[in-house]
């Protein structure tokens, strides 16, 4: 596994982010398929509209893990939190890697701006001829 | 790193088809992009990551910056985007 990708999931705000997503996600789907509207939705969840208005604009939740429980219960959801040993979870991930491809696995490589030129360019179509 | 940890995150959470906002995962509005090229950018605080769709394919990063550089970014990641697909 790349040193790299090792060094990111040992982030907080990875994980945070983790979270984050998920609750903005269930949330919207509790909202869409229940038919309420944000005043509703947030008589619901015990929160005031403007608390709702912000999370649903921002996708930052921030609440007290007593808050995140009880409104992941309220949209019929069970925070089912484990915490995996760091060891276990990489080999996991190298499995599905390599299930997934089946030569060299490819790595998620971020750029900075001034690092844009033509061999970006090259790369990116070899990527596209490779995964035709 | 925090931040690009959790723009990498955005990354994911999209990759599989969550719902994210668009203070996390934005479109791009660009009227010099190639016809039927959509950019998005993943964001979180400073850090940008920007990613196109290709039919077939799947997403494909083009590269990262900071939201001070966003304008010539965005400029650099169009004209790469316009060679790249006039190249196919």
């Amino acid at each position: 596994m790349e040193n790299k990708f090792v060094e990111i999931i040992q982030q907080p705000s990875y994980w945070v982010e983790e979270v984050n997503n998920l609750m903005y996600d269930a949330m919207v789907n509790y909202m869409e398929s229940h038919q309420l509207n944000k005043t509703e939705f947030a008589d619901h969840l015990n929160i005031t509209k403007g608390r709702l208005s912000q999370i649903l604009n921002s996708g930052e939740i921030n609440f007290s893990l007593e808050k995140l429980f009880s409104i992941a219960l309220k949209i019929g959801k069970i925070p089912n939190i484990k915490f995996e040993d760091t060891a276990t979870y990489i080999t996991k991930l190298e499995n599905v890697q390599k299930k997934q491809y089946s030569t060299t696995p490819k790595t998620l490589n971020v750029q900075f701006a001034s690092d844009v030129h033509h061999t970006t360019l090259k790369k990116a179509k070899k990527i596209a001829k490779t995964t035709d | 790193m925090g931040d690009l940890a959790g723009a990498i995150n955005h990354l994911k959470s999209s990759a599989n088809l969550l719902r994210l906002p668009v203070t996390k995962i934005n479109i791009i509005e660009q009227k010099r992009l190639p016809a039927k090229c959509k950019l998005y950018e993943a964001k979180k605080n400073q850090i940008r990551i920007y990613f196109f769709h290709e039919e077939k394919t799947g997403r494909i990063i083009v590269t990262g910056g900071k939201k001070s550089t966003q304008k010539q970014d965005i400029n650099a990641i169009v004209n790469l985007l316009r060679e790249y697909y006039d190249g196919k």
